[in-house]
């Protein structure tokens, strides 16, 4: 038996020529570069982004693990702050810190009696004891202030008295320390302080 | 019809003739290389979105592993703070304490555990481990603290400086009789002298030291002849906070040298009306009681009963130490095996000699009583305990060494010296009898008293150590011996106790522990 096929009707004119169809595919080519270039794109801002905002959390924390080091190596006495070094200000974030932290002491009511002197704060090569806060260069050539917190407290568990020490890393921004902590460390001292 | 394979070829030849023309004109390349170019871009970009996740990640662990080890070192601070509130010496070595619970400090959390790990001569040594959590991140640091021991000497109570000590701060304090109290003497409330003789209170010597204080809390109210040391030979001082009353009218005190005027009767080398801290000891006749196996003694000759039923009841009843045949029996710390070492007290008695042998704590649950014919020499210290009360009943004495046992009954012979040998009476007069002591009779009874309630003293019959008491009825004491150092075990006598003193963390034993734990 003869098989029978289907015949298609003819294809207009204008097509048949195929003339165009290169631009066409190209459009459509370039549409999916486009779209997927510009996800990529914005990957590539926010992975820059993170990096950036882990580089500076990373740097912060440094910084403020070098703080709490300084003050292990003191003799309980030596756990201080020179009354002068913290902030007077209201609108400091020093001073407003504990009231959106109350893990954060307040400014009042710290274990004071350091002589360092405000100066001595004010641009330190190294982690400096006694400073409420003082403003360091970070490894990243960053700008950060690192404040310290130190109050007197008895252990909830009972026990003689030991010394709190919090510190808490901020950037500074346009010469104005941020109120958004990058990092923070807090351990307690006691009067055996420091380890033989 | 079958296809045949011939023409089964040519319809594959034609197809691929086809793909071949095709592709020879290259129509569609641009869209399948472009879809090639977003599917690398795309997984390019999917791996560095892992890469920053999974590094955003990491450092998010990192700052929570810091600041959880930043709490574990803020545990083993508050542990070596708690810990140098204890006394390491009260603990056995494996002893543990703990933090007891879960703490909060900067956002983390601690717990920590201290086991005393040596247990030397000089010195302690404890493991703290602490752990610190921040987040779902736990760490672990241990460190070994020492606590250097030394030997802490209490002084013996101030009381027994005293011949006469009555810690009953109301009442008066009776001074009777005809013969004089030779002796320095503590009141802590009211003394009242109406006695017959001419001195009541002075000096034992008439030249030489003197030795005689009184004191005197409340007021001091002398009858018509007593007085408190003479015009020619005055006490040492005397010192009374409420004021003098002379056949009941108030006199000041003080009667200067050269004043003729003797307004209250009291001559002293120095006044004062300064009062004192001094008290009167505490007797823990519970603590002693249970502290040894009273009811088993271990006796090398003979027996004595020192308790009959285990229960502080005064079972035993009345008993004397001076009994008929001798006896020598030792009794051992409660719980502990009934081996050298293990002693707390040995009392031994030859009925033959006389003797009276002493060392230790002894305690007694019944009432000791000097019988007529009660008559002995001691060697020794030791502290007697006795649950109820003390008595004696005429012709009865006690000699302490050196002296000895006088030609009559109830005598002794020489003068007790307490550097050679001393025992310590305590009546614990459980069941509050009046007078918890009674000396009755002719009695002389070298050794140191502590009563709970009343001590009186009549006829002949004296304690000639010192005596503290509630409350007192007093006569005359013609022989005084001072123990100022009473035996260990008495109320109030001095103690050696081992104390610690925390020191550092021993260098070289910080560590961090692994995931899971320190071993």
């Amino acid at each position: 038996m003869r098989r029978r096929f289907l015949i298609l009707p003819r294809r207009p004119a204008a097509l048949a020529g195929e003339r165009g169809s290169m631009l066409i595919e190209l459009l459509i080519a370039m549409t999916f570069l486009a779209v997927a270039v510009g996800a990529l794109m914005t990957i590539y801002a926010s992975t820059q982004l993170s990096l950036r905002h882990t580089s500076i959390e990373g740097n912060a924390l440094t910084l403020a693990d070098k703080q709490i080091e300084v003050y292990k190596t003191l003799s309980y006495d030596n756990v201080r702050l020179d009354a002068s070094t913290i902030p007077s200000s209201g609108t400091d974030p020093y001073v407003t810190a504990n009231a959106s932290d109350s893990t954060i002491p307040a400014a009042t009511g710290q274990v004071t009696g350091g002589t360092v002197g405000a100066s001595a704060c004010a641009a330190p090569t190294t982690a400096q004891a006694e400073c409420a806060t003082q403003s360091w260069t970070g490894p990243d050539g960053r700008a950060y202030r690192v404040d310290s917190y130190i109050v007197a407290v008895t252990p909830p568990e009972g026990g003689r008295q030991v010394k709190a020490v919090t510190v808490v890393v901020r950037r500074v921004e346009s010469g104005s320390p941020s109120a958004q902590i990058w990092a923070r460390a807090t351990t307690t001292i006691d009067q055996s302080n420091p380890p033989q | 019809m079958a296809v045949q394979p011939a023409s089964r070829r040519a319809v594959a030849q034609r197809a691929l003739r086809a793909v071949a023309a095709r592709l020879a004109l290259e129509q569609g390349v641009a869209l399948v290389l472009a879809l090639l170019v977003v599917a690398a871009l795309s997984v390019t970009a999917a791996g560095l979105a892992l890469l920053v996740t999974s590094n955003e990640h990491a450092f998010g662990r990192d700052r929570q592993e810091e600041r959880a080890f930043n709490v574990a070192e803020a545990g083993i601070s508050n542990a070596v703070a708690n810990l140098s509130q204890l006394n390491s010496a009260s603990y056995a070595q494996g002893a543990t304490v703990s933090s007891g619970g879960t703490y909060s400090v900067g956002g983390g959390s601690y717990s920590w555990t201290a086991t005393k790990t040596l247990n030397g001569a000089a010195s302690d040594a404890w493991t703290i481990t602490a752990t610190g959590a921040q987040g779902p991140v736990t760490r672990q640091v241990s460190v070994q603290v020492a606590a250097a021991k030394s030997n802490v000497t209490k002084p013996a109570s101030g009381a027994w400086a005293f011949g006469i000590f009555v810690g009953n701060p109301s009442g008066c304090t009776d001074v009777g009789g005809s013969v004089a109290l030779t002796l320095s003497v503590f009141v802590l409330g009211d003394l009242c002298m109406n006695g017959s003789a001419v001195n009541s209170i002075l000096e034992p010597n008439s030249t030489g030291p003197k030795s005689v204080d009184l004191y005197v809390k409340g007021n001091l109210y002398v009858g018509n002849t007593p007085t408190v040391g003479t015009t020619a030979r005055r006490i040492r001082s005397a010192t009374i906070v409420g004021g003098c009353f002379l056949k009941g009218v108030a006199k000041i005190c003080n009667n200067p040298p050269g004043n003729p005027g003797n307004a209250s009767h009291v001559y002293a080398d120095t006044y004062s009306n300064v009062p004192l801290t001094i008290s009167k000891p505490s007797a823990d006749a519970v603590g002693t009681y249970a502290s040894g196996d009273w009811k088993n003694p271990v006796c090398s000759t003979g027996s004595f009963t020192f308790d009959n039923d285990t229960t502080r009841n005064t079972s035993v009843g009345d008993f004397t130490v001076m009994t008929g045949s001798s006896y020598n029996c030792t009794v051992y710390k409660a719980g502990l095996p009934h081996v050298s070492g293990n002693e707390l007290g040995t009392l031994a008695w030859n009925a033959a000699t006389k003797q009276l042998t002493i060392s230790g704590v002894i305690y007694v649950d019944g009432n000791l009583k000097f019988n007529g014919g009660d008559n002995g020499a001691y060697t020794g210290f030791g502290a007697l305990w006795v649950n109820g009360t003390v008595s004696t009943n005429g012709n009865s004495a006690l000699c302490g060494p050196p002296s000895v046992l006088g030609a009559s009954q109830g005598t002794c012979s020489g003068t007790w010296d307490g550097s050679v040998g001393a025992v310590t009476i305590t009546a614990v007069n459980a069941n509050n009898s009046s007078p918890g002591w009674q000396m009755n009779g002719t009695a002389e009874i070298d050794a140191a008293a502590y009563v709970n309630g009343l001590f009186s003293e009549s006829g002949t019959a004296f304690v000639t150590g010192p005596v503290i008491t509630d409350s007192a009825s007093l006569t005359g004491t013609p022989k005084h011996t001072d123990v100022t150092n009473p035996p260990p075990g008495t109320p109030g006598a001095s103690e050696t106790s081992v104390v610690s003193t925390w020191g550092h963390v021993i260098k070289g034993t910080w560590r961090q522990c692994p995931v899971s734990g320190c071993p």
